[in-house]
């Protein structure tokens, strides 16, 4: 059989892998709640539930029946949207998340857009000043980042921030209590007030956007800045470069036209990693500034214990991770041809 | 790196020799005493019930320590063993392991940890098995990339010619000889490892109150944070403390075993 080759067959086989991996963690998701505990109708049903409630239960999600006969019912109820109601808060899980999903959206992505934006210069600072006060300064930020616990730089921004200079309005949420939010076109506050030209609108969504993000981006800032870094400092000692400063390139052109272009390979592969670690820093962070996004209904279920609604979450968030994982595929095989003989 | 080796024999002597050395016992309550600020009588000033916060976040560090260890100590036994199973047998194994630590890295640690303890219930030694779920993959493929380089070396040729059974290659020789990468990773890894233990108390997943236990200090604390800040922010601040040694310590175990950076 002829493997289909050029950037096309390359994204052919990416999305046959990243399927491949949402049915691995579908089936790890089945197995932590069905086979793994004893006894799962009761654990659904929470703790004050009556007999009654479990024996519906179990009727309903078959699990009396042979762990075969569950699999399927389970993926078809998966792919229905049927993923069962959250013991805790009575809401069925699939809808609470598609509610919640535009907010975690937008945080993520500010986050990513903040962390490129400092991890970069970071990182190259810390490649053109090797061993010199900037590099040590950049290491010492990006260390700080990789150490903290999420929710030490969150509670430190709302204290400093909110508390002590009083620097943002409002506490919590993702826009002003007194704003009315723009009309639902993306669910992301910010482009849908651009998109309304609701300027009031837009500034406040900014407002509330800018510390929640910039502690999730704290998070991964170091881990980007130590990848543009490492990948800086080959790109400076390489051939090339030193072809083109004995060409008389000035050293700008030679840093920023250049070498950082080929630098990026390293950190684009990384995007996935970002990802993962903001959504994973989103359930602490989005507790500790009252956003309404996955992240807090994740953390407040685990709190009640409340298994279906995690689940929910993993399948969610491991999905964001697969689709930025392809995304950062594609992104690198448009940039690099090499990549797509692969 | 001498900064992150004194705080961690600094540390290691906390954790030992700590519940004797307490100024105060971490679970008398006293009413009297809330919410003081630090000093000098309170290095950490006490929380809303009167509890010295100094003497909780000593009698905390056991708790974390051992979490912190046991989840990177199986990960590397677990992850070391089977990736170098992998990587040394090859063929449809390798690609079939590979797949399966595909599934587990692309899941979020943290999320992936959460599922578990949750599914589990509450307690510490639920903490540890529900994060080394997510935690032996990055060891298995550390691992199996070490094997497959040393599987086409001279003394493991030899070795094969001379009739050793593929498992014993694996246990005397590609395993050992690969341990210097994965020693560094470790290190830099319990500051990871006692970071998610920390999150997931911090959620209610890990220690119950009243065990004293960093996370859950933080977020008993979070309520008073305008007024009392240091019952939220010291344990935090003590948890960073720990992760950041243990960063110090690894990157300067990369850097020691590195052969680039040799002077």
């Amino acid at each position: 059989m002829v493997r289909p080759r050029g950037l096309v067959g390359f994204i052919a086989r990416r999305i046959v892998l990243s399927v491949g991996v949402l049915f691995g963690v579908i089936f790890i998701t089945f197995f932590i709640s069905r086979v793994a505990i004893p006894d799962p109708a009761r654990v659904w049903a929470g703790p004050r539930a009556s007999a009654a409630a479990i024996a519906a239960l179990t009727v309903r999600f078959h699990l009396a029946d042979p762990i075969f006969v569950q699999f399927y019912y389970y993926l078809v109820d998966l792919l229905h949207g049927d993923w069962s109601v959250s013991p805790s808060s009575g809401q069925p899980v699939f809808t609470s998340i598609a509610n919640y999903l535009p907010a975690t959206v937008e945080l993520t992505i500010a986050a990513i857009i903040l962390t490129a934006l400092i991890g970069i210069p970071l990182g190259v600072l810390a490649a053109t000043n090797k061993d010199k006060a900037a590099d040590h300064v950049c290491r010492l930020v990006s260390l700080s980042g990789v150490a903290s616990p999420p929710f030490l730089a969150a509670l430190l921004l709302q204290l400093i921030f909110f508390y002590y200079l009083k620097v943002f309005p409002d506490s919590g949420g993702r826009i002003s209590l007194a704003v009315t939010p723009p009309p639902y076109v993306t669910g992301l506050y910010t482009v849908d007030s651009l998109i309304a030209g609701d300027w009031p609108a837009f500034v406040s969504a900014v407002q509330h956007l800018i510390l929640p993000s910039f502690a999730l981006a704290f998070l991964i800032l170091g881990l980007m800045s130590r990848l543009v870094r490492a990948s800086m400092l080959e790109a400076l000692t390489s051939d090339y470069v030193r072809t083109l400063k004995a060409k008389g390139l000035s050293r700008r052109l030679v840093i920023y036209k250049h070498a950082l272009r080929n630098s990026m390979t390293q950190p684009v592969t990384a995007l996935s990693l970002y990802v993962a670690y903001t959504l994973g820093g989103s359930v602490v962070i989005e507790s500790i500034f009252s956003w309404p996004g996955v992240g807090r209904y994740a953390a407040q279920a685990a709190q009640s214990f409340d298994l279906p609604a995690v689940m929910g979450t993993t399948i969610v968030f491991t999905l964001g991770v697969v689709f930025a994982n392809l995304a950062a595929d594609i992104l690198l095989a448009v940039i690099d041809p090499r990549i797509r003989l692969r | 790196m001498a900064v992150g080796i004194s705080f961690i024999v600094t540390s290691i002597a906390v954790v030992i020799f700590g519940n004797s050395l307490v100024p105060y016992d971490p679970t008398q309550v006293n009413m009297m005493a809330t919410f003081q600020a630090p000093s000098l009588q309170h290095f950490f000033g006490t929380d809303n019930l009167g509890r010295d916060v100094f003497s909780r976040c000593v009698v905390a560090s056991p708790v974390d320590a051992e979490i912190g260890f046991s989840i990177v100590l199986i990960s590397v036994f677990i992850g070391t063993f089977l990736g170098s199973c992998s990587g040394y047998i090859g063929g449809k194994v390798d690609e079939t392991f590979m797949r399966i630590t595909d599934v587990f890295i692309a899941i979020p640690t943290l999320v992936l940890a959460v599922v578990v303890a949750v599914a589990l219930g509450p307690g510490i030694e639920h903490v540890i098995e529900a994060n080394l779920v997510g935690w032996w993959p990055v060891y298995a493929r550390l691992a199996r990339a070490g094997a497959l380089s040393l599987k086409e070396s001279q003394f493991i040729e030899s070795a094969k010619v001379a009739g050793i059974s593929r498992y014993k290659i694996i246990l005397k020789h590609i395993i050992p000889n690969n341990f210097s990468p994965i020693l560094v990773y470790a290190t830099l890894d319990i500051g990871n490892a006692i970071l998610y233990a920390s999150v997931l108390s911090y959620l209610g997943l890990g220690a119950q109150p009243p065990q004293a236990e960093w996370g859950r200090m933080v977020y008993d604390g979070q309520v008073y944070l305008v007024n009392a800040w240091w019952i939220s922010i010291i344990p935090g601040l003590v948890i960073f403390a720990v992760a950041l040694a243990f960063n110090l310590l690894g990157d300067a175990l990369r850097d020691a075993f590195d052969p680039r950076y040799r002077k």
